[in-house]
Protein backbone atom coordinates (compact mmCIF):
# COMPACT_ATOMS: atom_id res chain seq x y z
CA UNK A 1 0.00 0.00 0.00
CA UNK A 2 2.73 2.70 0.63
CA UNK A 3 4.86 1.64 -2.16
CA UNK A 4 2.29 2.18 -4.24
CA UNK A 5 1.38 5.78 -2.74
CA UNK A 6 5.01 6.45 -3.28
CA UNK A 7 5.63 5.33 -6.40
CA UNK A 8 2.39 7.63 -7.26
CA UNK A 9 4.34 9.99 -4.96
CA UNK A 10 7.54 9.77 -7.25
CA UNK A 11 5.90 10.06 -10.49
CA UNK A 12 4.40 13.38 -9.15
CA UNK A 13 7.91 14.52 -7.57
CA UNK A 14 9.23 13.90 -10.92
CA UNK A 15 7.31 15.92 -12.83
CA UNK A 16 6.97 19.01 -10.97
CA UNK A 17 10.55 19.20 -10.52
CA UNK A 18 12.25 17.83 -13.36
CA UNK A 19 13.42 21.04 -14.32
CA UNK A 20 15.42 21.66 -11.01
CA UNK A 21 17.76 19.14 -12.65
CA UNK A 22 20.40 20.54 -14.07
CA UNK A 23 20.70 20.11 -17.55
CA UNK A 24 24.05 19.32 -17.81
CA UNK A 25 23.13 15.61 -15.81
CA UNK A 26 20.74 14.92 -19.08
CA UNK A 27 23.52 11.81 -19.87
CA UNK A 28 23.86 10.56 -16.64
CA UNK A 29 20.46 10.10 -15.78
CA UNK A 30 19.45 7.14 -17.88
CA UNK A 31 22.46 5.38 -16.44
CA UNK A 32 21.22 6.05 -12.81
CA UNK A 33 17.48 4.73 -14.06
CA UNK A 34 19.60 1.54 -15.21
CA UNK A 35 21.24 0.84 -12.09
CA UNK A 36 18.62 1.52 -10.17
CA UNK A 37 15.56 -0.61 -12.46
CA UNK A 38 18.65 -3.64 -11.95
CA UNK A 39 18.14 -2.94 -8.06
CA UNK A 40 14.58 -3.13 -8.25
CA UNK A 41 14.40 -6.15 -10.06
CA UNK A 42 16.88 -8.30 -8.06
CA UNK A 43 14.70 -7.13 -5.20
CA UNK A 44 12.13 -8.74 -6.70
CA UNK A 45 13.54 -11.61 -7.62
CA UNK A 46 14.75 -11.95 -4.04
CA UNK A 47 11.22 -11.71 -2.64
CA UNK A 48 9.86 -14.06 -4.80
CA UNK A 49 13.02 -16.37 -3.31
CA UNK A 50 12.62 -15.44 0.21
CA UNK A 51 15.77 -14.15 0.22
CA UNK A 52 15.01 -10.36 0.45
CA UNK A 53 16.79 -8.05 2.66
CA UNK A 54 15.73 -4.50 3.21
CA UNK A 55 19.25 -3.24 3.92
CA UNK A 56 20.74 -4.93 1.14
CA UNK A 57 18.14 -3.51 -1.39
CA UNK A 58 17.89 0.11 -0.47
CA UNK A 59 22.12 0.41 -0.65
CA UNK A 60 22.27 -1.61 -3.50
CA UNK A 61 19.84 0.82 -4.70
CA UNK A 62 21.45 3.71 -4.28
CA UNK A 63 25.41 2.68 -4.77
CA UNK A 64 24.12 1.42 -7.81
CA UNK A 65 22.60 3.94 -9.23
CA UNK A 66 25.52 6.76 -7.79
CA UNK A 67 28.23 4.53 -8.89
CA UNK A 68 27.30 4.43 -12.52
CA UNK A 69 26.64 7.60 -12.70
CA UNK A 70 30.33 8.14 -11.10
CA UNK A 71 31.62 5.75 -13.89
CA UNK A 72 30.00 7.53 -16.47
CA UNK A 73 31.04 10.36 -15.40
CA UNK A 74 34.82 9.26 -14.91
CA UNK A 75 35.15 7.87 -18.33
CA UNK A 76 34.10 11.02 -20.34
CA UNK A 77 36.77 13.05 -18.21
CA UNK A 78 39.13 10.30 -19.09
CA UNK A 79 38.33 10.60 -23.13
CA UNK A 80 36.38 7.25 -23.23
CA UNK A 81 34.07 7.96 -25.76
CA UNK A 82 30.82 5.36 -25.38
CA UNK A 83 31.86 4.23 -21.55
CA UNK A 84 27.55 4.49 -21.60
CA UNK A 85 27.79 1.43 -23.41
CA UNK A 86 29.78 -0.30 -20.59
CA UNK A 87 26.71 0.16 -18.11
CA UNK A 88 23.92 -0.94 -20.30
CA UNK A 89 25.73 -3.59 -21.46
CA UNK A 90 26.37 -4.90 -17.74
CA UNK A 91 23.08 -3.61 -16.26
CA UNK A 92 21.22 -4.78 -19.41
CA UNK A 93 22.42 -8.61 -18.48
CA UNK A 94 21.69 -8.62 -14.78
CA UNK A 95 18.36 -7.36 -15.48
CA UNK A 96 17.75 -10.06 -18.17
CA UNK A 97 19.04 -12.22 -15.75
CA UNK A 98 16.77 -11.47 -12.84
CA UNK A 99 14.06 -11.97 -15.13
CA UNK A 100 14.11 -14.92 -16.31
CA UNK A 101 14.84 -16.24 -12.91
CA UNK A 102 11.38 -14.42 -11.81
CA UNK A 103 10.08 -16.11 -14.60
CA UNK A 104 11.14 -19.17 -13.59
CA UNK A 105 9.53 -18.82 -10.40
CA UNK A 106 6.07 -17.61 -11.49
CA UNK A 107 5.44 -19.99 -14.18
CA UNK A 108 7.73 -22.57 -14.17
CA UNK A 109 9.15 -22.21 -17.21
CA UNK B 1 -8.76 -10.02 11.40
CA UNK B 2 -7.76 -6.26 10.34
CA UNK B 3 -4.10 -5.88 9.55
CA UNK B 4 -2.81 -2.68 9.90
CA UNK B 5 -0.14 -1.57 7.90
CA UNK B 6 3.08 -1.08 10.01
CA UNK B 7 5.11 1.70 9.51
CA UNK B 8 8.00 0.15 10.38
CA UNK B 9 11.63 0.25 8.99
CA UNK B 10 11.31 -2.78 7.23
CA UNK B 11 8.16 -1.72 5.24
CA UNK B 12 9.69 2.40 4.35
CA UNK B 13 12.74 0.99 2.85
CA UNK B 14 10.82 -0.45 -0.32
CA UNK B 15 8.52 2.02 -0.45
CA UNK B 16 11.39 4.97 -0.30
CA UNK B 17 13.02 3.00 -2.88
CA UNK B 18 10.24 2.74 -5.26
CA UNK B 19 9.36 6.44 -5.01
CA UNK B 20 13.26 6.89 -6.17
CA UNK B 21 13.01 5.05 -8.54
CA UNK B 22 9.48 6.88 -10.19
CA UNK B 23 11.13 10.22 -9.38
CA UNK B 24 13.74 8.84 -11.23
CA UNK B 25 12.51 7.56 -14.31
CA UNK B 26 9.74 10.56 -14.28
CA UNK B 27 12.92 13.16 -14.16
CA UNK B 28 14.90 11.15 -17.15
CA UNK B 29 12.14 10.70 -19.39
CA UNK B 30 10.89 14.86 -19.03
CA UNK B 31 14.55 15.55 -19.37
CA UNK B 32 15.29 13.65 -22.81
CA UNK B 33 12.24 15.06 -23.59
CA UNK B 34 12.92 18.30 -23.02
CA UNK B 35 16.41 17.73 -24.76
CA UNK B 36 15.56 16.34 -28.02
CA UNK B 37 12.51 19.19 -28.57
CA UNK B 38 15.62 21.54 -28.48
CA UNK B 39 17.57 19.99 -30.67
CA UNK B 40 14.32 19.79 -33.25
CA UNK B 41 13.81 23.46 -32.93
CA UNK B 42 17.47 24.81 -33.35
CA UNK B 43 17.44 22.30 -36.60
CA UNK B 44 14.37 23.88 -38.39
CA UNK B 45 14.93 27.03 -37.33
CA UNK B 46 18.66 27.20 -39.00
CA UNK B 47 17.24 25.29 -41.91
CA UNK B 48 14.66 28.61 -42.02
CA UNK B 49 17.04 30.94 -41.67
CA UNK B 50 19.75 29.29 -44.61
CA UNK B 51 16.43 29.25 -46.70
CA UNK B 52 15.39 32.29 -46.27
CA UNK B 53 19.04 34.30 -46.99
CA UNK B 54 18.87 31.88 -50.45
CA UNK B 55 15.71 33.63 -51.46
CA UNK B 56 17.20 36.93 -50.64
CA UNK B 57 20.35 35.96 -52.72
CA UNK B 58 18.30 35.27 -55.83
CA UNK B 59 16.16 38.32 -55.06
CA UNK B 60 19.15 40.83 -55.00
CA UNK B 61 21.05 38.86 -57.84
CA UNK B 62 17.93 39.46 -60.23
CA UNK B 63 17.93 42.81 -58.87
CA UNK B 64 21.38 43.50 -60.25
CA UNK B 65 20.71 42.00 -63.39
CA UNK B 66 18.13 44.71 -63.68
CA UNK B 67 19.81 47.65 -62.76
CA UNK B 68 22.65 46.46 -65.33
CA UNK B 69 20.50 46.38 -68.30
CA UNK B 70 19.48 49.70 -67.47
CA UNK B 71 22.48 51.16 -67.41
CA UNK B 72 23.19 49.69 -70.34
CA UNK B 73 20.38 50.39 -72.26
CA UNK B 74 20.83 54.37 -70.86
CA UNK B 75 24.44 54.10 -71.91
CA UNK B 76 23.37 53.21 -75.07
CA UNK B 77 21.00 55.69 -76.17
CA UNK B 78 23.43 58.80 -75.30
CA UNK B 79 25.25 59.73 -78.77
CA UNK B 80 28.59 60.85 -77.63
CA UNK B 81 31.76 59.29 -79.35
CA UNK B 82 33.86 59.18 -76.54
CA UNK B 83 30.99 57.14 -74.73
CA UNK B 84 30.39 54.72 -77.69
CA UNK B 85 34.14 54.28 -77.80
CA UNK B 86 34.12 53.47 -74.16
CA UNK B 87 31.05 50.81 -74.70
CA UNK B 88 32.95 49.00 -77.15
CA UNK B 89 35.89 48.91 -74.73
CA UNK B 90 33.72 47.95 -71.94
CA UNK B 91 32.09 44.95 -74.37
CA UNK B 92 35.51 43.69 -75.17
CA UNK B 93 36.32 43.63 -71.29
CA UNK B 94 33.04 42.25 -70.48
CA UNK B 95 33.53 39.43 -72.78
CA UNK B 96 36.73 38.30 -71.72
CA UNK B 97 36.35 39.16 -67.88
CA UNK B 98 32.84 37.30 -67.67
CA UNK B 99 30.24 40.22 -67.43
CA UNK B 100 28.58 39.59 -70.57
CA UNK B 101 26.82 36.55 -71.91
CA UNK B 102 28.51 35.26 -74.80
CA UNK B 103 27.22 32.39 -77.39
CA UNK B 104 29.44 30.27 -79.83
CA UNK B 105 30.70 26.42 -80.77
CA UNK B 106 32.65 24.70 -78.06
CA UNK B 107 31.90 21.35 -76.10
CA UNK B 108 30.00 20.46 -73.02
CA UNK B 109 31.01 17.87 -70.58
CA UNK B 110 28.48 16.12 -68.38
CA UNK B 111 29.54 15.26 -65.09
CA UNK B 112 26.82 13.30 -62.80
CA UNK B 113 27.07 11.21 -59.51
CA UNK B 114 26.49 7.53 -59.54
CA UNK B 115 23.05 5.90 -59.08
CA UNK B 116 23.64 3.19 -57.04
CA UNK B 117 25.63 1.78 -54.01
CA UNK B 118 28.62 0.70 -56.05
CA UNK B 119 31.34 0.85 -53.72
CA UNK B 120 32.06 0.72 -49.67
CA UNK B 121 32.60 4.23 -49.61
CA UNK B 122 29.21 6.30 -50.44
CA UNK B 123 31.58 9.33 -51.38
CA UNK B 124 32.91 7.26 -54.16
CA UNK B 125 30.20 7.74 -56.24
CA UNK B 126 29.76 11.41 -56.35
CA UNK B 127 31.10 14.05 -58.17
CA UNK B 128 32.97 16.50 -56.12
CA UNK B 129 34.59 19.73 -56.20
CA UNK B 130 38.29 18.47 -57.55
CA UNK B 131 36.99 16.65 -59.81
CA UNK B 132 34.78 20.01 -61.33
CA UNK B 133 38.31 21.66 -61.18
CA UNK B 134 40.30 19.13 -63.32
CA UNK B 135 37.77 18.87 -65.98
CA UNK B 136 37.95 23.04 -66.11
CA UNK B 137 41.19 22.89 -65.80
CA UNK B 138 41.92 20.84 -68.63
CA UNK B 139 39.37 22.57 -71.16
CA UNK B 140 40.99 25.91 -70.54
CA UNK B 141 44.02 23.96 -71.20
CA UNK B 142 42.29 22.81 -74.39
CA UNK B 143 41.71 26.10 -75.73
CA UNK B 144 38.35 27.37 -73.79
CA UNK B 145 37.39 30.76 -73.99
CA UNK B 146 34.07 31.24 -71.63
CA UNK B 147 33.48 28.58 -69.48
CA UNK B 148 30.38 27.78 -67.39
CA UNK B 149 29.76 25.28 -64.79
CA UNK B 150 25.80 24.47 -64.57
CA UNK B 151 24.73 28.43 -65.64
CA UNK B 152 27.80 29.94 -63.24
CA UNK B 153 29.98 31.51 -65.25
CA UNK B 154 33.70 31.53 -64.06
CA UNK B 155 35.34 34.72 -63.59
CA UNK B 156 38.66 35.61 -62.24
CA UNK B 157 37.25 35.17 -58.54
CA UNK B 158 35.24 32.29 -59.50
CA UNK B 159 35.99 29.09 -56.57
CA UNK B 160 35.20 25.61 -57.14
CA UNK B 161 34.50 24.43 -53.54
CA UNK B 162 33.43 21.79 -51.22
CA UNK B 163 31.33 22.87 -48.00
CA UNK B 164 29.37 19.97 -46.19
CA UNK B 165 29.35 17.50 -48.84
CA UNK B 166 27.87 19.58 -51.20
CA UNK B 167 29.83 21.34 -54.55
CA UNK B 168 29.74 25.36 -54.26
CA UNK B 169 30.74 27.73 -57.35
CA UNK B 170 30.39 31.15 -56.98
CA UNK B 171 29.41 30.59 -53.60
CA UNK B 172 25.68 28.70 -55.30
CA UNK B 173 25.38 25.41 -54.15
CA UNK B 174 25.39 22.98 -57.09
CA UNK B 175 23.77 19.16 -57.89
CA UNK B 176 24.53 16.69 -60.12
CA UNK B 177 24.61 16.49 -62.79
CA UNK B 178 26.73 18.92 -63.59
CA UNK B 179 26.79 20.66 -67.19
CA UNK B 180 30.71 22.18 -68.02
CA UNK B 181 30.17 24.46 -71.17
CA UNK B 182 33.19 25.89 -73.05
CA UNK B 183 32.85 27.85 -75.48
CA UNK B 184 35.97 27.85 -77.88
CA UNK B 185 37.19 25.58 -81.38
CA UNK B 186 35.01 22.73 -80.81
CA UNK B 187 36.84 20.26 -82.63
CA UNK B 188 40.63 20.96 -81.61
CA UNK B 189 38.90 21.49 -77.39
CA UNK B 190 37.50 18.03 -77.70
CA UNK B 191 40.30 16.39 -79.12
CA UNK B 192 42.88 17.96 -76.36
CA UNK B 193 40.21 17.18 -73.49
CA UNK B 194 39.82 13.85 -74.51
CA UNK B 195 43.40 13.32 -74.66
CA UNK B 196 43.66 15.05 -71.22
CA UNK B 197 44.46 12.91 -67.58
CA UNK B 198 40.87 13.63 -66.03
CA UNK B 199 39.32 12.51 -69.33
CA UNK B 200 41.12 9.31 -68.78
CA UNK B 201 40.68 9.19 -65.00
CA UNK B 202 37.06 9.62 -65.60
CA UNK B 203 36.68 7.24 -68.48
CA UNK B 204 37.86 4.37 -65.66
CA UNK B 205 35.52 5.74 -63.18
CA UNK B 206 32.79 5.39 -64.99
CA UNK B 207 32.88 1.18 -65.33
CA UNK B 208 34.79 1.27 -61.58
CA UNK B 209 32.32 3.38 -59.57
CA UNK B 210 29.55 3.94 -61.97
CA UNK B 211 29.71 7.86 -62.46
CA UNK B 212 28.52 9.43 -65.44
CA UNK B 213 30.47 10.98 -67.71
CA UNK B 214 30.21 12.42 -71.16
CA UNK B 215 31.42 14.87 -73.99
CA UNK B 216 29.14 16.63 -76.10
CA UNK B 217 29.67 19.22 -79.41
CA UNK B 218 26.54 20.94 -79.41
CA UNK B 219 26.52 23.63 -82.60
CA UNK B 220 25.67 26.72 -79.97
CA UNK B 221 26.27 27.00 -76.38
CA UNK B 222 24.99 30.12 -74.59
CA UNK B 223 27.41 30.67 -71.84
CA UNK B 224 25.42 33.20 -69.41
CA UNK B 225 26.93 36.61 -67.69
CA UNK B 226 28.50 36.22 -64.32
CA UNK B 227 25.26 37.36 -61.97
CA UNK B 228 27.18 38.06 -58.77
CA UNK B 229 29.36 41.26 -57.93
CA UNK B 230 32.54 41.82 -58.44
CA UNK B 231 33.78 43.61 -55.61
CA UNK B 232 37.48 44.92 -54.81
CA UNK B 233 38.58 45.83 -51.14
CA UNK B 234 42.19 45.27 -51.53
CA UNK B 235 43.32 45.88 -55.01
CA UNK B 236 43.21 49.15 -56.30
CA UNK B 237 43.09 49.81 -60.06
CA UNK B 238 46.92 50.26 -61.03
CA UNK B 239 47.59 53.34 -63.10
CA UNK B 240 50.30 53.38 -65.89
CA UNK B 241 53.15 55.30 -64.94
Amino acid sequence: MLVIVSLFAGIGLGVAFHSAVPFSWAPYLPMAVMAALDSVFGGLRARLEGTFDDRVFVISFLSNAVLAALLVWAGIRLGVQDIAIAVVVVFGVRIFQNLAAIRRILFHA
Amino acid sequence: MIQRPSLSARAIAPALVVGLLAFLLTVDLRTQDTASKITEGRRSQLAAIVAERQQRTAALESRLAQLRAQVAALAATAGSTTLQELQSATERIGAASGTTALTGPGVVVQLTDSSGDQSANPADGKIQDVDIQAVVNALWSAGAEAIAVNGQRLVSTSAIRNAGGAVLVNFRVLTSPYLISAVGDAGAMRTSFQRSDIAKRFRAWEQIYGLGFSVEQPSNIQIPAFAGSLQFRYARIQQPS
